[in-house]
């Protein structure tokens, strides 16, 4: 009999899962609220069902599963007019070839009869044949390196394995096949595609598995560790690169292209099963998040994927966080707690059009305590900003029967935290060379530099030399040094992105952000001249807007050397997780008053942490109301902070309800810290909560299927005195603030090594 | 052979055979009232390579032509890649089911017959003429552009040249890195 291709032992895959589920471990309930969605809303769904139907045998859920199949075959029809398969057919091809896989599996468990299996099959073959077969033969072999290409020439290759009794998929199989290896070696040794993280961790990533598995399964060998040509890459690398895109914040880089984003699983549990590195195991257990189902490869089976590659070994508990570098791309400093957090990228940008690989040489992004501090990303479509004279185009061969002008802007110099000269915000490469070249990192000295002159080169052919060196010193601060030399004289900006709000202070900028922790950005050497502009829309998440702040010099030798000085505002008094009594509000129709009966009749006690419908065996809707009471601590201000993503909060203290409004941008990636009220200092308060969560996979409101998750805990004010003292002279930085004083003695960057 | 599937099976089993029957009858499929046919068809002789099928590839990209394959609006409806949601598309009212027939293939054909004339490389001068257009015209998709610029460089004649050269800038990203290509690849020989 077949075996449900890439399962190998599916009594000992049944016996991991049950066993976890019994133990109550996370896996088990990773598991549980997979099985949970799966049976009991499998329309809402349907990624999770042929898996859970292999696992459970139970027949309803082999029925909700083959309706899956069914329901994804009766959309081929439909989708063969639309632009999205015309003309993007890699997103489709993916999903395809795994649901393809998944009629397979079901297939081994005896669930078709022999004609409906014949008929699905001849099916998914002809569609994927005259749809992705024709897709991979577009990409030009080998150049083109990418995830769209690999999502082609994958289902090629599985739907021809799958099925390889028919002729046309034993042809796709060939060519399919044959271009797998060059897709893995074709990825730079960093492991780094240059797409930014969302393509990384959401395409990129999730893919390596399915790729390295079926090289394995029907070539042999050992795939994952090989160095491939044509550049030498290797898919643990990739695997090492989605996990570096962790950040300690719980979000992954906002690298190039999309922004800050909340990582996928399945690539760090592949990572976890092959790697004899507790890392992996670690960032699963103690740092994912678990409500977040999240699409990887255009399909909604990341948690299905992360279960089976999660190796059931326990894990020795490390530390998840360390500083990393790689010379081709960027490199990160990390504080032995993981509080503060520095990355500085020089990856290379795409030459002429900024795609996803942006302009970004040595831009940094700062995160401390728990709190991103700086912004990359792109714009809402309502910005304004960012438009620059030089950055239109016009394509026509993207869409049906018409053209697309757009702004790529965005994609440029000036919209990142870089060194910009002579105002040229539209700064971008025009050609392929090397952009820029790694200075110095040391993981026990904590710094890092990198020249990226030659990107200037091209509009500035006076330009000797445009570095930046930044430093983490005492774990506690960053010294960030800016160097630019030409032959004539430029007006040099050092522009920052930050997030809002700005704050008072006599020097350098300042801002508070929604979590309390304040940001001080102050020229120690260089001139404190500076323009301070609020951009909104941009980026389009996280806030939702920014602060663009210039600092200007004139010369032929233009240094900067800033203190970069975080200070969190705030601690945890007490963690209000547990004991949240809880009502659904199926029809969305509950008032104050009606969900206040309705909760005060129910004995749902659950955990703030993820949707109940995770957690136990209640009905997967899209309203919830929960209510608890808790004690504010007395004095000072004290904030109520609760998990990230609960869509479209409302929040009542003793039957008020509070404005939430400033804290909506950042709710879906970020928990949210709210202010009490002064009146209820020292009170116990009755707290009612109503939230949206995500619900199907394919919710047409918008709500997909990504729950809100973290914890709930009273916030209290933590003493942040600020800078009392800082200077640079005679080769030392010196620093003074709430009592303590750090020396740092640093010699500043030459031109010459 | 009766179905869709059988043809289409048949045509790219026997694309690698010597039987000449087999031939003669993928030949005859190039010409199938369906176009999923005609497409394998066309697959299964440029995986054959053999020069006798320029003649009837020349005729398929004439007849592909003169369909109304890249004439469709945009349509409403539509899901999301990968879904199992039920969902319909609005026609404009009197659309035929031959023209729908056009609108899904759009250049599946003609991308198959293009780089079936590349695989068998004979400088057939009607299918160069061919080519040269499928390589420049702006409203085909770059699928049939990116098809007909490789196909060129296979053939390898070095009249391509001018036309490569100009594909070459071509903004779609696949259809320039195919002409860059071919422009080397035929330099090389000269």
């Amino acid at each position: 009999m077949q075996k449900p291709f890439y399962i190998d032992d599916i009594e000992a895959l049944r016996k991991k899962l049950t066993d976890a589920e019994r133990n109550e471990t996370l896996m088990g309930r990773v598991w549980s609220s997979v099985r949970r969605r799966a049976h009991n809303a499998p329309h809402q769904f349907p990624w999770h069902t042929p898996f859970t139907a292999l696992i459970t045998g139970d027949p309803i859920d082999i029925e909700n599963a083959k309706n899956a199949v069914r329901g994804y075959l009766a959309t081929l029809e439909p989708q063969t007019f639309g632009m999205g398969l015309q003309f993007h057919f890699w997103c489709f091809a993916f999903p395809h070839a795994r649901w393809a896989l998944y009629f397979q599996w079901l297939a081994t468990i005896g669930a078709w009869d022999p004609e409906e299996e014949q008929h699905i099959r001849e099916e998914l073959i002809t569609f994927q044949y005259v749809n992705f077969f024709m897709g991979m033969r577009t990409k030009p072999e080998p150049e083109c390196v990418d995830n769209q290409t690999m999502s082609l020439c994958f289902s090629n290759a599985l739907i021809g394995h799958l099925f390889s009794e028919s002729a046309m998929a034993r042809r796709m199989y060939e060519d399919g096949m044959r271009r797998l290896p060059s897709l893995i070696g074709g990825i730079p040794t960093s492991g780094y595609t240059g797409e930014g993280s969302a393509y990384m961790d959401g395409v990129v990533g999730p893919s390596i598995p399915f790729l390295v598995e079926l090289l394995e399964r029907t070539t042999g060998g050992d795939w994952f560790s090989k160095s491939l040509p044509p550049h030498g890459g290797r898919a643990e690398n990739v695997c090492r690169m989605i996990a570096r895109e962790w950040m300690p914040n719980g979000l992954l880089l906002p690298w190039d292209h999309y922004g800050y984003s909340i990582a996928t699983h399945s690539c760090v549990a592949y990572a976890a099963r092959r790697m004899n590195d507790p890392f992996y195991g670690e960032l699963l257990e103690h740092h994912a998040n678990w409500a977040s189902s999240e699409n990887i490869g255009w399909g909604y089976d990341d948690l299905v994927w992360t279960l089976i590659w999660w190796p059931e070994a326990a894990q020795q508990s490390i530390s998840a966080f360390t500083s990393w570098s790689e010379p081709e791309i960027g490199a990160a400093l990390v504080s032995d707690d993981a509080q503060l957090y520095a990355m500085q990228m020089w990856d290379e940008s795409e030459p002429v059009y900024p795609g996803r690989s942006h302009v970004n040489p040595n831009a940094l992004v700062l995160s401390a305590y728990g709190s991103p501090l700086t912004v990359d990303g792109v714009p809402s479509q309502t910005c304004t900003a960012f438009k620059f004279d030089d950055t239109w185009r016009e394509v026509g061969y993207m869409d049906l029967g018409e053209k697309r002008k757009f702004n790529f802007g965005s994609g440029c110099g000036g919209a990142h935290s870089v060194i910009l000269v002579d105002q040229w915000e539209g700064m971008r490469a025009f050609s392929k060379y090397q952009q820029a070249q790694q200075l110095e990192f040391s993981e026990t000295e904590k710094v890092v530099a990198a020249d990226v002159t030659p990107i200037y080169r091209e509009k500035f052919d006076d330009v000797r030399c445009v570095r930046r060196r930044t430093r983490l010193c005492h774990e506690r601060f960053w010294l960030i040094e800016d160097l630019t030399l030409f032959e004539r004289e430029h007006q040099v900006t050092a522009r920052f992105f930050l997030r809002p709000h700005p704050i008072e202070t006599a020097r350098g900028v300042a801002i508070e952000t929604a979590e309390g922790v304040r940001f001080l950005l102050l020229p120690l050497l260089g001139p404190d001249d500076k323009t301070v502009t609020r951009i909104p829309g941009y980026p389009d998440r996280l806030d939702g807007e920014s602060v663009q702040v210039d600092f200007t010099q004139r010369g032929a030798e233009c240094r900067w050397l800033w203190l970069a000085w975080p200070e969190a505002t705030r601690q945890v008094h007490e963690d209000v997780s547990e004991h949240w009594h809880t009502v659904a509000d199926p029809e969305c129709r509950f008032d104050f008053d009606l969900a206040l009966e309705q909760l005060a009749a129910s004995s749902i006690d659950i955990p703030l942490t993820t949707p109940p419908y995770l957690q136990r065996d209640l009905p997967a809707v899209r309203r919830w109301w929960f209510r608890r009471s808790m004690t504010v601590p007395a004095g000072g201000v004290s904030w109520l902070r609760l998990p990230k993503n609960m869509c479209s909060l409302r929040l009542w203290i003793n039957g008020k309800a509070l404005d939430l409004s400033p804290h909506i941008p950042c709710m879906e990636l970020l928990e949210p810290e709210i202010a009490l009220p002064p009146q209820y200092s020292g009170q116990t308060i009755e707290v009612v909560l109503c939230c949206d969560t995500g619900y199907s996979q394919y919710a047409l409101d918008g709500n997909n299927s990504n729950g809100f998750y973290g914890k709930s805990a009273l916030l209290v004010e933590q003493p942040a005195p600020g800078i009392e003292q800082a200077e640079y002279r005679d080769g030392v930085v010196t620093i003074r603030a709430g009592g303590k004083q750090w020396n740092v003695t640093h010699t500043l960057m030459e031109e010459s090594r | 052979m009766n179905t869709v599937f059988e043809k289409m099976e048949f045509c790219a089993a026997n694309a690698t055979q010597s039987d000449e029957t087999a031939f003669i009858q993928t030949l005859a499929l190039l010409s199938d009232a369906n176009w999923r046919v005609r497409y394998a068809a066309a697959i299964a002789l440029g995986d054959r390579r053999d020069p006798k099928a320029v003649d009837a590839l020349v005729q398929a990209l004439h007849r592909e032509n003169e369909a109304p394959l890249f004439t469709q609006p945009k349509l409403e409806g539509g899901a999301h890649a990968g879904s199992n949601d039920p969902f319909n598309v609005i026609f404009p009212a009197g659309t035929t089911e031959e023209t729908k027939e056009a609108w899904r293939r759009r250049g599946r054909v003609l991308q198959a017959a293009c780089l079936a004339l590349g695989n068998i490389g004979t400088a057939d001068p009607a299918a160069l003429e061919l080519l040269y257009e499928f390589a420049l015209n702006q409203n085909r998709d770059y699928v049939v552009r990116a098809a007909a610029c490789k196909a060129l460089g296979q053939i390898a004649d070095a009249e391509s040249l001018p036309v490569l050269e100009k594909a070459s800038k071509d903004e779609e990203w696949c259809t320039a890195c195919e002409a860059r290509k071919s422009v080397q690849k035929i330099r090389a020989l000269a």
